[in-house]
């Protein structure tokens, strides 16, 4: 069994909302529509809206080197974190942070314009260029802040938040540093969009995930981030443990570069490698935070692993609300899964409404109590990467 | 952090694995030739027809894999039946800086030439970070973890560190580690730019190329065949407190900044990648098998990683 990390605070952004109370309680009782934005519709047969996240939430304050949209949802999302855990410049000049930050398109090198005036044998501006290398996700946060720990993006695809998670606390366990600023983060890229509506996997209405008339995913943008803390550090600093990180598993399908195993076979052994590292069986967990992209392949086999694992537990998903935020998707619902076993309430799935005999679940579609102290989250990922982890409830 | 260092496996740009031991050995640098790293030697370990949709970022990931695998077990590959010497349990890490460039080049054409309503699907989905380790799990049938970091800050290191903690953690019972980065003609003209801006006086021709480990943990040691590392990262106050006399290697673009320190390292090749200090740790294994101990320093930010090699002799 690995041994439990705590999580002492939390940062989100999304559609959703701006911070993590807010994007919780939008999940509860609120709404969120995806639009269709100009930056982001090509034709009439590539249409899908997005989820995007309100300029006004997110500093536009320039910088020297011009930060990309995907730095400035994690610095968004990581203020409100090391605010909640009273991180003062003083601790930080003393204790050992490491960064562990996952994204998919933020490390990307997703420059149409400067790659197509340069391909035409113009000199194109190099500010872009700069704006990239100083942009690296956890590189450029670890800098911001001065944390002088160990510094790791993550580039797993869709489970990259999920896995700096996990990698997050197995550098707390190992004793590498003392605290991790963990998570992941992404923003709308119009590169992205076009390569999953070029794989024909973007909805033209508002994402319905594990809906029999599902149609696809919509994208999304958000950030968010997980102070995890070594128990020292915790005492030290007399901060509140609002959950902690038990096990988590990681596996590969080793099938296709883009459609998950059939029979979700990396799934089921990430899933059993989580339970296992948390010394918990499959009764053991509450609910589960579902990947649930929407797309006919994801819900399918997602489903069907989770009805013959969980066949009773409630299953819970939050695209609906945020959009598929890629390399941020396994942070934010791994702060939603945390604020749900602190509040008792499993957040609805917004925009399921008909069961599918063939993804074999129904998530929940209402706000519902629960009194849980275990809950899972996973993300399937390009490459046919599979994670799972696997969250207890902490003080109230 | 110790790991064992089990097997070496080189796939780089004018650079071969006997050219990189002599250059440990004689203190030799060698110049690249402005080539592109020589891949056709991986049709011998997977039928050709099968690498048909297979990148150069991919191919040099793979070439250098399965090399590694070979070096561990001191076997060859004769040709495509010849099942690669695979162990059990085995993950895979994958950093580099920039990624797979030219795959997300030929997606961007996709768009620029046939409009978004045609771009390539196919090329999309290859230019995604994770899928040349992606891609070497599918073909080594791995269904162990896998990961991709991609950073220009410390990416040895960092990379280390990850291998460390699966070891330790006992998810995998060995690393296929990986470093890799390549050449594209934009990044060349672009680092021309900049150099040129900051009026730099030192141009270090860009590299490209992928070089493997792999790893175990220490206490393996009858299956060290290059001793073991031992790797931190520390503030550059303490840099020469933890030096060795002899057998310091490190890439090119870092010599000016350790000279400061007082520390006079080799490196193995002229070029500039970020991952190059993957090509001087490969160098510094070399040296430290006969000289029973050498170190290989990557900076990372402000800092320096040290990873420490040590033989058995030593």
């Amino acid at each position: 069994m690995d041994s439990p990390v705590s999580i002492c605070a939390t940062g989100c952004i999304c559609a959703a909302g701006d911070t993590t109370d807010s994007c919780f309680e939008t999940m509860l009782d609120g709404q969120v529509f995806p639009t269709f934005e100009p930056e982001f519709s090509y034709d009439g047969t590539m249409q899908s809206p997005v989820f995007t996240v309100k300029q006004e939430w997110v500093d536009q304050t320039e910088s020297i080197a011009p930060l990309t949209e995907t730095m400035r949802l994690l610095f968004k999302a990581a203020d409100e974190a090391i605010s909640q855990a009273g991180l003062s410049p003083e601790h930080i000049q003393k204790i050992n942070i490491g960064t562990c930050i996952g994204s998919s398109t933020g490390a990307s090198l997703n420059f149409k314009t400067f790659y197509q005036k340069w391909r035409e044998g113009q000199k194109p501006d190099l500010e872009i260029i700069h704006s990239y290398l100083h942009c690296n996700p956890a590189t450029a946060l670890a800098e911001k802040y001065s944390f002088c720990g160990p510094v790791q993006t993550v580039t797993n695809a869709c489970s990259s938040g999920t896995d700096a998670i996990g990698l997050g606390a197995s550098w707390i366990r190992q004793g590498l540093c003392d605290v991790v600023i963990a998570g992941g983060a992404d923003a709308l890229s119009g590169i992205s969009y076009t390569g999953f509506s070029r794989l024909m996997i973007t909805s033209p209405h508002a994402c319905k995930p594990f809906d029999k008339n599902r149609q696809g995913l919509n994208l999304g943008e958000g950030a968010a981030i997980l102070v995890l803390v070594s128990e020292k550090i915790r005492k030290q600093l007399g901060l509140k443990t609002l959950a902690k990180v038990m096990g988590y598993g990681t596996c590969c399908d080793a099938y296709h570069l883009t459609a998950p195993h059939p029979e979700g076979r990396g799934l089921k052994k990430a899933i059993h490698e989580a339970l296992t590292r948390s010394d918990l069986s499959a009764d053991d967990i509450a609910f589960i935070n579902v990947h649930g992209t929407g797309t006919e392949t994801n819900d399918h086999v997602e489903g069907t692993v989770l009805n013959k694992i969980f066949p009773n537990t409630p299953l819970t998903g939050v695209k609906g609300f945020t959009g598929h935020t890629l390399g941020a998707a396994g942070a934010i619902e791994a702060v939603m899964t945390i604020k749900s076993l602190q509040s008792g309430q499993i957040t609805p799935t917004n925009g399921f409404s008909e069961h599918d005999p063939n993804t074999h679940i129904t998530p929940v579609k209402t706000k519902t109590a629960t009194n849980a102290q275990y809950a899972m989250s996973n993300s399937l990922a390009f490459g046919g990467n599979n994670s799972a982890i696997v969250f207890k409830r902490g003080e109230k | 952090m110790r790991l064992a260092l089990t097997g070496i496996g080189l796939a780089v740009a004018d650079l071969d694995i006997i050219q990189l031991k002599e250059s440990s050995l004689t203190g030799k640098t060698y110049q690249p030739q402005n080539g592109k790293t020589d891949t056709a030697d991986l049709n011998n370990y997977f039928p050709p027809r099968k690498l048909r949709r297979v990148d150069h970022f991919t191919r040099m990931t793979m070439l250098a894999a399965c090399r590694a695998l070979h070096d561990h077990t001191g076997t060859i590959q004769e040709d495509p039946k010849t099942p690669l010497p695979q162990p059990e349990e085995m993950g895979i890490i994958l950093s580099t800086g920039y990624g797979p460039s030219e795959t997300i080049f030929d997606f961007l054409d996709s768009i620029i030439d046939h409009g978004p309503s045609c771009a390539s699907p196919l090329a999309f989905s290859h230019s995604v970070h994770n899928i040349p380790a992606a891609t070497l799990s599918l073909f080594l049938s791995s269904e162990s973890p896998y990961t991709t970091l991609c950073q220009t800050h410390a990416p040895l290191v960092s990379a280390l560190n990850t291998a460390a903690c699966w070891i330790n953690e006992k998810r995998v019972k060995k690393v296929l580690l990986g470093l890799v980065d390549e050449k594209t003609p934009l990044l060349e003209n672009n680092t021309e730019r900049i150099l040129n801006n900051k009026k730099s006086s030192i141009h270090i021709p860009i590299g490209e190329g992928a070089v493997f480990f792999l790893l175990s943990a220490p206490d393996q040691s009858e299956d060290a065949k290059y001793g073991t590392l031992e790797f931190k990262t520390v503030i550059p106050d303490a840099l020469t407190k933890n030096m060795l006399p002899h057998g310091v290697f490190t890439p090119q673009r870092s010599i000016k900044k350790l000279k400061k320190h007082g520390i006079k390292p080799h490196t193995s090749i002229n070029a500039d990648m970020p991952t190059a200090a993957g090509i001087e740790l490969a160098a510094a294994a070399s040296y430290a098998k006969k000289n029973t101990q050498a170190m290989c320093i990557e900076r990372a930010g402000m800092n320096y990683g040290l990873i420490k090699i040590k033989t058995d002799q030593s």
